[in-house]
C-alpha cells in the first residue's frame, strides 16, 4: 500500500525509467559485442595529448564504437548518391569467384586488418583473416604457430591447407595478400576472366630469381587456381615436395608450386605493363626502387607509365592511410565529363 | 492479480499501459544518450585515430614502418624529387574514353591559369605543373620574378621572397588584365605546389555567372570580414571581378599593394571593391578547393589554426571531399604523376562512373 502515494508513484516511474535506459544502452552495448568502458581512459582518451600507447582492449572498445557510430550514421561506405553502372563489374563479381585470404597478427588487427577490410576486402567473394591466434568477434583463424618471420612460410602453408580443406567449393580462384597490400578486385577479376582455374597455374608479381620458373612476391599478393589448391591439398604438406616452415615465405611456396607442377603465369597486360606490385604505386611511378629490385623483377623494373597498367591489380607496403586515400581515388574522384571506356588489356588465350 | 483489490483493475490496466510508456520513455532516452555519448567520444578532433595512425611527416612515417619497408627514406625521397623526369602515359590509343562532355565544357568555359613561381622552381616545380595538369587550361601563363622566353615565363618586376607576394599577386593580376582579358572567361590563380582538376573546375563554374562580382576557392572565415580564399588552394575571380580590379586594383587605399599575407590581403582587396566570396561546396556540402594534400584531408591531420580558420567546419574523411574536387595544395611533384594517373588512367574495370549532379544552385 501506498504510504506516501506520490513519490511512490514516482519511485515507480523513475524505476522503469532507469530500466529502459539501462536496456537501451546494455542493448546497444551486447549489438557491438562488447562491455563498459572503465572511467579512467575515458578521462585519458579527451586529454589526447598525453595519449601515447593505448591498451588493446580500449582500442577494441573504440573500434566498437567507431562500428556504432558508423552503423548510427549509416556513413562511409554506403554512396547512394552514385550513379555509377557496374552491371560489368557486378556480372564479374558472380562468374569469377575469388576467396581473399589476409596474413595478419593479433597487434595489426585493429589497425592494418581493420583498414583491409573496411576498404578493399569487402569486394571479396570469401574474406578470411589468418593469424597465430583465433579471434571470434574480429574474425581471425588461429594458425598454431608464432609471429615473426621465422614462421610465416608455416602460416602460408597451413593457411592454404585450412583453406583445401574447408573452402575449395567456395571460390574459383585463391588469393593470398598481406594487410598492408591493396587489392582492386574488379581488376583481379578482369584479368582472371581471361584465365582457366583448371590449369595448374598462378599469378602475381614475377621475381626471376632463386627459383628456376621464379615465383611470386609474397606482399604483393599471389592467385592460385582451383588446380593448382587441389595439388597443393593432395601434397603440399609432403617435407620433400614443399617446405614446411623457415625460409621466405614467398620463395618457398614458389619453390613448393614448381615441385607441384604448377606453372608461374604472366599477368602483364597487352602494353607489356604490370598488374601486380610489390611497392607502392608512388614508388613504381617515380621509380625509387632499392638496388636488389633489379636482380629480381622478372619485368625489366619498369617505372613510371610502362611499369602500371590501367587495370592494376594490386600494390604492397600501403598504410592504412594509404588504403583510405586509394579507395578515394578509385572509386570516387573522378574528371567531370570524362567517362572512361572499357580497355581491351587482357592478353591473348595461353601467353 | 490476486495481491490487488478488485477496485483496482481498472487503474491497474491504466498502470500497465503507463508503465510500458514510461519504460519506452526510459528506452527513447537512453538510446538518445547512447548516440550523444559515443559520438561525443569518437566525434572530431578524435584523439584515437590520430595517435595510432602513421604520422604524417615522413621522417616519422619511415620509423613507424616495418622493418620491412623502409627503403625509401626522407632523402631518398628528396633524391628522386631532384631527378625527376615527366612521365607521359602514351596510352591514349587503348583507352575509350568518351570525353565529349569534357570536351563542350573546355570550350564554352574557357579558363585563364596563371602559376606562381619563381626561377628556381622552374626546373623543379614548374615544368611538373606543365606536364601535368595546367595543360588543360584554356591559357596558361607561369608568373616568376625574372622573364624566362624558353620556359616560358612572365617576369614581373617583384624581388622573390614570402614579403613580396602580395605584390607579385597584385602585378600578376595587373598584367593579365591588360593583356588576356578577352583570352578567357574566368582567371585562377594557382601555386606551383597546387594540383587543379580542370574538368571539375569548368563543370562548376558552368553554375556561375562570369559578370557577377564573385570569386570562389577555399574559404578562410578569419581577417576579412566576408572570408577570403586560401592562396595555395588557388582562387578563380569572375570577369567582372577582374573588371573592377582592373579599374580600382592599383589604388594604395583600396588594395594593398605589398607586404603581409599574399592571399588575406588579396581577401580584403576583394571585398572592398564588392567582389564577393562564393560557395563553392557541393550539393552535399563537401569541399570542392582545398588548402593541404589529399591524404590530409582524408585523414584530418590538420595544425591547430586550422580549425579557426576554415569556414565550413574543418571537417575530414571521405565524406568531406566532393567526387568532383578542384584543388589541392602542397602536392610534391612526384604526387602530381600520381594524381595524373588515379584520376586519368587507374580504374576498377567494369564500374562505369556516371555523371552526378553536384551543383548546387546559383551561388549567392
Amino acid at each position: 500500500m501506498d504510504l506516501h502515494p506520490q513519490s511512490g508513484k514516482m519511485t515507480r516511474t523513475k524505476t522503469r525509467f532507469m530500466f529502459g535506459l539501462i536496456f537501451a544502452y546494455v542493448a546497444i552495448s551486447y549489438m557491438t559485442g562488447h562491455l563498459t568502458p572503465r572511467p579512467t581512459l575515458m578521462r585519458s582518451l579527451k586529454n589526447g595529448n598525453q595519449e601515447t600507447q593505448l591498451s588493446s582492449e580500449w582500442r577494441s572498445f573504440l573500434t566498437h564504437l567507431e562500428t556504432i557510430r558508423a552503423l548510427l550514421r549509416f556513413d562511409e561506405f554506403t554512396d547512394a548518391h552514385l550513379k555509377n553502372e557496374d552491371d560489368e563489374a557486378r556480372r564479374l563479381e558472380s562468374e569469377v569467384r575469388v576467396l581473399c585470404w589476409i596474413m595478419t597478427s593479433p597487434k595489426n588487427l585493429d589497425s592494418r586488418a581493420t583498414a583491409v577490410r573496411r576498404t578493399w576486402a569487402r569486394r571479396c567473394n570469401k574474406l578470411l583473416f589468418i593469424s597465430s591466434v583465433t579471434n571470434e568477434t574480429f574474425p581471425t583463424i588461429g594458425i598454431e604457430l608464432p609471429e615473426g618471420r621465422d614462421h610465416l612460410t608455416g602460416k602460408t602453408i597451413k593457411a592454404f591447407k585450412y583453406i583445401y580443406e574447408h573452402h575449395i567449393d567456395d571460390a574459383d580462384w585463391f588469393m593470398k595478400a598481406d594487410d598492408d597490400t591493396y587489392v582492386i578486385l574488379e581488376n583481379l577479376r578482369y584479368f582472371l576472366s581471361g584465365q582457366n582455374s583448371n590449369e595448374p597455374i598462378f599469378f602475381g608479381h614475377h621475381f626471376k630469381t632463386i627459383v628456376k620458373q621464379g615465383y611470386f612476391s609474397g606482399g604483393a599478393g599471389y592467385v592460385l587456381s582451383k588446380e593448382a589448391l587441389r595439388r597443393f591439398g593432395a601434397k603440399g604438406n609432403d617435407e620433400t615436395i614443399c617446405r614446411q616452415d623457415g625460409g621466405a615465405e614467398d620463395a618457398e611456396f614458389g619453390k613448393c608450386m614448381e615441385t607441384l607442377g604448377v606453372k608461374v603465369g604472366n599477368s602483364t597486360d597487352k602494353l607489356g605493363r604490370n598488374r601486380f606490385h610489390c611497392f607502392d604505386p608512388d614508388t613504381h611511378l617515380m621509380g625509387g626502387y632499392p638496388d636488389w629490385y633489379y636482380q629480381y623483377d622478372a619485368n625489366g623494373a619498369k617505372k613510371g607509365r610502362d611499369s602500371i597498367s590501367d587495370y592494376t591489380i594490386s600494390f604492397h607496403y600501403v598504410t592504412p592511410e594509404k588504403m583510405n586515400a586509394l579507395e578515394f581515388y578509385i572509386y570516387h574522384l573522378r574528371p567531370y565529363g570524362l567517362k572512361s571506356g572499357k580497355q581491351e588489356l587482357n592478353q591473348d588465350w595461353g601467353s | 492479480m490476486t495481491r490487488f483489490p478488485s477496485y483496482r483493475d481498472p487503474i491497474l490496466f491504466g498502470k500497465m499501459q503507463s508503465n510500458t510508456l514510461n519504460f519506452v520513455f526510459g528506452l527513447t532516452i537512453g538510446l538518445v544518450f547512447a548516440y550523444v555519448g559515443i559520438s561525443y567520444m569518437t566525434g572530431p578532433p578524435t584523439p584515437w585515430p590520430t595517435q595510432m595512425r602513421y604520422v604524417a611527416t615522413e621522417d616519422q612515417e619511415t620509423k613507424l614502418r616495418s622493418p620491412l619497408r623502409s627503403f625509401l627514406t626522407h632523402e631518398d625521397l628528396e633524391k628522386i624529387r631532384a631527378i625527376v623526369q615527366p612521365i607521359e602515359f602514351m596510352d591514349a590509343h587503348v583507352h575509350n574514353d568518351d570525353d565529349k562532355e569534357a570536351r563542350r565544357l573546355e570550350k564554352e568555359i574557357r579558363v585563364l591559369c596563371w602559376v606562381m613561381t619563381s626561377p628556381e622552381n622552374l626546373e623543379s616545380k614548374a615544368k611538373h605543373v606543365r606536364s601535368t595538369w595546367a595543360r588543360r587550361c584554356n591559357k596558361l601563363l607561369f608568373i616568376s620574378s625574372v622573364t624566362n622566353k624558353t620556359f616560358p615565363a612572365i617576369g614581373i618586376d617583384v624581388p622573390e621572397g614570402r614579403d613580396h607576394l602580395t605584390a607579385k599577386t597584385m602585378k600578376a593580376f595587373k598584367y593579365i588584365y591588360e593583356h588576356h582579358m578577352d583570352d578567357a572567361d574566368w582567371f585562377m590563380k594557382a601555386d606551383d605546389d597546387t594540383y587543379v582538376i580542370l574538368e571539375n573546375l569548368r563543370y562548376f563554374l558552368s553554375s556561375q555567372n562570369t559578370n557577377e562580382p564573385i570569386y570562389f576557392g577555399h574559404h578562410f572565415k578569419t581577417i576579412v570580414k566576408q572570408g577570403y580564399f586560401s592562396g595555395g588552394a588557388g582562387y578563380v575571380l569572375s570577369k567582372e571581378s577582374m573588371r573592377r580590379f582592373g579599374a580600382h586594383g592599383s589604388n594604395e587605399t583600396v588594395c594593398r599593394q605589398d607586404g603581409g599575407a599574399e592571399d588575406a590581403e588579396f581577401g580584403k582587396c576583394m571585398e572592398n571593391l564588392g567582389v564577393k566570396v562564393g560557395n563553392s561546396t557541393d550539393k552535399l556540402g563537401r569541399s570542392r578547393f582545398h588548402c593541404f594534400d589529399p591524404d590530409t584531408h582524408l585523414m584530418g591531420g590538420y595544425p591547430d589554426w586550422y580549425y579557426q580558420y576554415d569556414a565550413h567546419g574543418a571537417k575530414k574523411g571521405r565524406e568531406s571531399i566532393s567526387d568532383y574536387a578542384i584543388s589541392f595544395h602542397y602536392v610534391p611533384v612526384d604526387k602530381m604523376y600520381a594524381m595524373e594517373f588515379y584520376i586519368y588512367h587507374l580504374r576498377p574495370y567494369g564500374i562505369e562512373s556516371g555523371k552526378q549532379e553536384l551543383n548546387q544552385g546559383r551561388s549567392s
